[in-house]
């Protein structure tokens, strides 16, 4: 195996397994809500709580597209994937922050508000993290540090940007859609 | 490279799917819990193929 | 310095290379041996002050500083020196041990030592700004209500448990991918599988606790609600949030103490590990049923007694691969040539004392007994035989063996045994009365107690000033050993894993040339001579 590969695979390996200390970071909240909130859930806003999830999930497919690009050594539409992905990532922080939070539900607001804004918050936070990451690689990939045979900052940017978005396929049922709206 | 994305595409187009089907469930049961995490079950499997899917992408170079 | 594999600051050429951000694994790990030692000792002076306290049956400190005492020796004790001091043994060895030239990422290696230093100074801060008095447990609603030092101790804790979780990724990931030619997974050293089931518990479990703390966090600092019963909050999530990661951190604890022990045995008794599969197989298992025991904690929550049933019996059973390690370190010594010098004492005196500390364990196991003694002595005395019994003996035994491999000094053998029989006595004067004391219903964490149990309090006392005086031939020993001892060779156990097979100390990079490994790590008598023989 030449250094490169071994590089990569043992990146690979590193960030596989942060996932994981992830999942059990997200799934300790998750099941904060289960207990706290049981069969009920707030009264949010399901057309936005919709829209929000769609731009993350069509954020997911142009960082799909980016990294599939270079993998071809396709630049030009790795790099406009790279932009929208983080334009909808932008675009999905302004949605939860700028809209869904301060809305007539409060931190403050006993368990129904704390453990929303701990959910979104934790989750933002990931979001704006992976808006930088995203960031950082398209700098280094315009300045030409990528290719076919060597993109392993691609690779790992987009799992993590994937792995943002699962949480969220996840979080925004149990948050937005299950139980009773009290 | 266009079969590749096709793949990755529909899969979204699928989780994309799962999600409204779940809204609808959603208003239609009243937030049924044990509902909507059968339709929880089924986007981790296509997740779980999804991320089974890049990782041979990328394994393949 | 070198661009290549993330290497920056890297290698020791002075003393003052031990205070840098370094990304040598020798040095990073000698950071970490060095710097849990100093918590050790800070958090052993705070165990005196508690003893000195409980000389006397009323109060004789403020009650309140008394809290912030034992809270503070806790959790430092814990997350300061138990935890870390693993990991830096696992710094030092797992790359050497494995034939590789560093861990897998350098670089996020040095950042976890520098993290445990912030969270460690955090943590102690803590105690000057308005203490945190509510026992390293933090039960909520009493944490909620505490001064500004718990909300110190939340962010310091969170802090070290990123250090924790990016060594464990550095770990596994070293180990997974580093392994020299023949190495295969059948003949990697028994502290390397330890690291492994460590790693893979500290990567679940410590998100768990840093899910906590930040909603701990939360509540007392942006009026959220998450355990405070006003506002719909649970304060029984606090206990099942804070144990899921607290039970599994016990066997953090104590999966790599075992990993150590397994390599000390066979060296001093000259011969091969007894069932070496069994006891690898034993550590995944361990790591595995550890998750599935947390609620043992909590039985007199007022939990379903089915509920109790299940969990008892799940902490019954985690004897098992326990007792499967025993048996197999029994089966090592028997029959061999035991060489009883400091560091096989101090492994047979972890055989001993584990023992019995794993069966007052099981006694706790049952919900009619735990009932009972619950948040009583018997705890206390329990917790250290694993702890100190264990875990602590086991370091001490590894900073003797692995003592001329890293300094290339060999240390002074009678101040080895003078430290060794100080602590085996010490030790068992100060807390083999404790499980009397938990029977006859003396409570822990208290400031004041019954008359009656103020001649045993004093026993008590007078072991821990034993345990005390004995870690100062230890201390002078290290010190004195590495400026001015004897050289030592590469290898004086004459040992047959990979760390000895190298200069003491390692040159930069590990191995002159890169090993090839032909046999197990633990051939030791016959396959040993077998193997001689047939090279000849």
């Amino acid at each position: 195996m030449t250094a490169l590969a071994r590089s990569a695979e043992r990146g690979r390996a590193g960030i596989w397994v942060f996932f994981v200390s992830e999942v059990f970071l997200f799934g300790a909240l998750l099941s904060m809500r289960f207990g706290l909130w049981g069969n009920t859930r707030p009264d949010l806003d399901q057309q936005l709580g919709l829209l929000v999830t769609s731009i993350l999930l069509a954020s997911s497919f142009f960082m799909y597209l980016a990294e599939t690009a270079i993998d071809h050594d396709r630049r030009i539409i790795f790099l406009v994937s790279m932009f929208l992905t983080a334009i909808l990532g932008i675009a999905f922080l302004i949605g939860v922050i700028g809209f869904e939070w301060g809305g007539h539900l409060q931190p403050t607001d006993g368990v129904f508000g704390s453990v929303f804004y701990a959910m979104t918050g934790l989750h933002a936070l990931h979001v704006a993290s992976g808006v930088l990451f995203i960031a950082t690689i398209g700098f280094k990939g315009l300045r030409g540090n990528y290719s076919a045979n060597d993109h392993f900052g691609v690779e790992a940017c987009a799992i993590y940007w994937h792995f943002i978005d699962v949480v969220w396929v996840f979080f925004y049922p149990a948050i937005y859609l299950m139980g009773t709206a009290v | 490279m266009s079969r590749e994305v096709l793949r990755g595409g529909l899969i979204l187009i699928f989780l994309a799917a799962l999600t409204w089907g779940e809204l609808q469930a959603s208003i239609a049961t009243d937030g049924s819990i044990p509902i909507l995490l059968l339709f929880s079950v089924f986007k981790a499997i296509l997740i779980a193929y999804f991320f089974m899917h890049i990782s041979r992408l990328w394994k393949a170079h | 310095m070198s661009a290549r594999r993330g290497f920056i600051r890297h290698g020791a050429h002075s003393w003052v290379d031990y205070f840098t951000f370094n990304t040598d694994h020798k040095v990073i790990g000698v950071q970490y041996l060095a710097s849990t030692f100093v918590f050790f000792i800070f958090a052993g002076v705070l165990a005196l002050i508690i003893r000195y306290e409980l000389l006397d049956p009323t109060p004789t400190l403020n009650p309140n500083a008394y809290n912030a005492t034992f809270t503070l020796h806790g959790s430092v004790m814990i997350f300061l020196f138990v935890i870390p001091v693993m990991a830096g043994f696992a710094n030092y060895l797992i790359p050497l041990m494995i034939g590789a030239d560093d861990m897998a990422f350098p670089r996020l290696n040095a950042l976890s030592f520098w993290l445990l230093i912030l969270g460690g100074l955090t943590i102690v801060s803590g105690n000057f700004l308005g203490q945190a008095d509510t026992g390293w447990t933090a039960y909520a609603p009493l944490s909620l209500q505490a001064p500004d030092g718990q909300t110190l101790w939340a962010i310091g804790a969170i802090i070290i448990g990123t250090s924790s979780t990016i060594g464990a990724i550095n770990f596994l990931v070293t180990i997974g991918t580093m392994r020299a030619p023949g190495l295969t997974p059948g003949r990697l050293p028994l502290f390397c599988w330890g690291m492994i089931a460590t790693s893979i518990m500290v990567i679940l479990a410590t998100p768990v606790l840093t899910t906590a703390l930040a909603l701990l966090v939360l509540e007392r600092m942006a009026g959220m609600t998450f355990f405070a019963v006003t506002g719909g909050g649970d304060p029984l999530s606090w206990q099942n949030l804070f144990w899921f990661y607290s039970h599994p951190a016990v066997y953090i604890m104590i999966l790599p103490a075992m990993g150590l022990i397994s390599e000390i045995l066979p060296v001093f008794s000259r011969k091969p590990i007894f069932g070496y599969r069994a006891i690898a197989a034993s550590s995944m298992a361990i790591a595995l049923l550890g998750f599935l025991v947390w609620a043992h904690h909590m039985f007199t929550t007022g939990m379903d007694p089915a509920v109790q049933a299940a969990f008892m019996v799940t902490s019954m059973i985690i004897a098992v691969p326990t007792g499967v390690k025993i048996f197999n370190w029994i089966g090592t010594m028997w029959g061999g040539v035991l060489d009883l010098r400091t560091p096989m004492l101090f492994a047979i005196g972890f055989i001993a004392m584990f023992v019995i500390g794993g069966l007052s364990g099981i006694t706790l196991a049952s919900v009619p007994v735990d009932t009972h003694v619950h948040d009583s002595y018997y705890i206390v005395g329990h917790l250290h035989y694993v702890l100190f019994g264990g875990s602590v003996l086991a370091v001490f035994g590894a900073f003797y063996f692995w003592f001329p491999k890293i300094t290339g000094k060999m240390y002074d053998e009678r101040l080895g045994k003078l430290h060794f029989w100080l602590t085996i006595v010490g030790f068992n004067l100060t807390f083999f009365p404790m499980h009397w004391l938990g029977l006859q219903g003396m409570p822990r964490r208290v400031v004041a107690y019954a008359p009656e149990f103020q001649a045993t309090n004093q026993l008590i006392s007078l072991g821990a000033l034993f345990l005390a005086i004995g870690v100062l031939p230890f201390i002078y020993n290290l010190v004195v050993s590495w400026a001015r001892g004897p050289q030592a060779s590469s290898n004086p156990w004459s040992a047959l894993t990979l760390e000895w097979q190298t200069s003491s100390p390692p040159p930069i990079g590990n191995f002159d040339e890169p090993p090839v490994v032909t046999h197990g790590p633990y051939d030791y008598g016959e396959p040993l001579m077998r193997r001689e023989a047939a090279a000849d």
